[in-house]
């Protein structure tokens, strides 16, 4: 009990540290280092990126600049337009949330808009992500999770740890997805093989995503002064703790970070803290979690 | 995305080449220059895309691939002498049919099917 409390009082000292201009100048230097790490998906983009973000990286007064987030932001919508037909979707909400980023510093309570904008960009991300899972068949039937856990190389640690889907199994099931995939073959249809347990998983799979992006949709959107609202941070980060270590998208991860700590500016002031720990752990979603598991395990 | 098997990398295009003396497959990458092009096919396999890679198509030289392969296999044409012993020229080509599949699977039989998601025949004018 000791430990909580000292947990707790140590993260509103130092929540109580960020704010203000330190809460601004700490939600750009985030999104600058976003900018930098995940969204060199071109060389016109490389190219903005590794000339525009170092400056303002290294000089304060760079990045606070509205003129600079203006300029930045153009830059990066233009070097996205070639992109738009395949971007993975994070991709989209980090250019959206640049440009929101350059809006907001030229408004009188930067703190408050940066903070509006990034909570109604959660919400409204995942909102339509719910209704888009809601809207797919194959996600609500559990299709979706059970072909991902067969076929995508993030999940085949998952898969076997959860459903005891073997490592020939997932060797037999790459070769059948690679001649499917290929232009030049002419076969149409291919066997997988799975578990006898993978069906129930990943019908449970898909609800829990249902649900804690639903949850997530309504609490980031309700107004202020509902109940919802007040603890919008748990479902939040329960999604990025149970979600980005199994599929580690660490883009996205990094950006729902940023996102997260610059919406708490408005309330629950403490939870800032847990953003940026969360922020600065994100590489250690890479570790092969599930792998180390099954090895402890096999052990015995 | 994260809803559906429904995939840019998993769509395979598939391209047959009827002519005077057969049919055979191109493979799409000779024809979509670069791969953010390809993967531009795949996403947004619209009518005007299709064309493109048909009107390419009938306007490059051409060889059938009579190696081993069960299926014949449209060669892009290079220097006479390049040619293979396997290769057979042919003349002209009548049509080029363009078909963009999604993946289907059905979890009660664990197979994985292509299902049409656009497809196309163009005649040579």
């Amino acid at each position: 009990m000791k430990v909580v409390k000292g947990i707790i009082t140590q993260l509103e000292f130092y929540s109580e540290k960020l704010v203000g201009d330190r809460f601004i100048v700490l939600v750009l230097l985030m999104t600058l280092i976003l900018s930098l790490l995940f969204m060199d998906h071109s060389r016109l983009l490389m190219g903005i990126l590794y000339i525009f973000v170092p400056v303002a990286i290294l000089f304060t007064t760079v990045s606070k600049s509205p003129i600079y987030w203006t300029v930045f932001g153009v830059l990066m919508l233009i070097g996205f337009i070639p992109l738009l037909a395949t971007a993975d979707n994070h991709i989209y909400l980090t250019v959206y949330w640049i440009i929101a980023v350059a809006l907001c510093l030229w408004t009188r309570d930067q703190g408050y808009s940066l903070a509006l904008n990034a909570r109604l960009l959660i919400g409204l991300c995942f909102a339509f992500a719910t209704l888009w899972k809601l809207l797919s068949p194959e996600f609500l039937n559990g299709t979706f999770f059970y072909f991902t856990f067969l076929t995508d190389d993030r999940f085949f640690d998952f898969a076997e740890l959860a459903a005891g889907v073997s490592q020939e199994a997932r060797l037999y099931n790459i070769e059948s997805l690679e001649t499917l995939k290929s232009s030049v073959n002419r076969i149409d249809s291919g066997l997988f093989v799975s578990s006898v347990y993978l069906n129930n998983i990943a019908v449970f799979m898909a609800y829990w995503t249902v649900f804690i992006e639903g949850w997530i949709a309504l609490a980031f959107l309700a107004p202020e002064r509902f109940k919802l609202s007040k603890s919008r941070d748990i479902p939040l980060l329960i999604f990025m703790i149970t979600t980005y270590p199994i599929a580690t998208v660490r883009g996205f991860a990094t950006l729902l970070a940023v996102l997260g700590f610059a919406q708490s500016q408005n309330q629950n002031r403490h939870m800032r803290v847990i953003y940026v720990l969360v922020f600065i752990s994100i590489p250690l979603f890479s570790l092969p979690f599930e792998r180390i598991l099954l090895n402890i395990l096999n052990l015995f | 995305m994260f809803a559906t098997i429904d995939r840019m990398e998993y769509r395979p295009i598939h391209i047959n080449v009827n002519t005077n003396e057969g049919s055979c497959i191109v493979n799409p990458q000779d024809v979509i220059g670069n791969q953010m092009e390809f993967r531009g096919v795949q996403a947004l396999p619209t009518p005007h895309k299709l064309e493109r890679i048909a009107k390419s198509i009938f306007e490059r030289e051409w060889v059938i691939d009579t190696g081993n392969s069960s299926e014949l296999h449209c060669l892009l044409k290079q220097n006479e002498g390049d040619l293979e012993a396997s290769a057979q020229s042919f003349k002209e080509i009548d049509e080029v049919e363009i078909t963009v599949y999604r993946f289907n699977f059905d979890t009660r039989s664990d197979s994985l099917s292509l299902r049409i998601l656009r497809e196309h025949t163009f005649i040579q004018n």
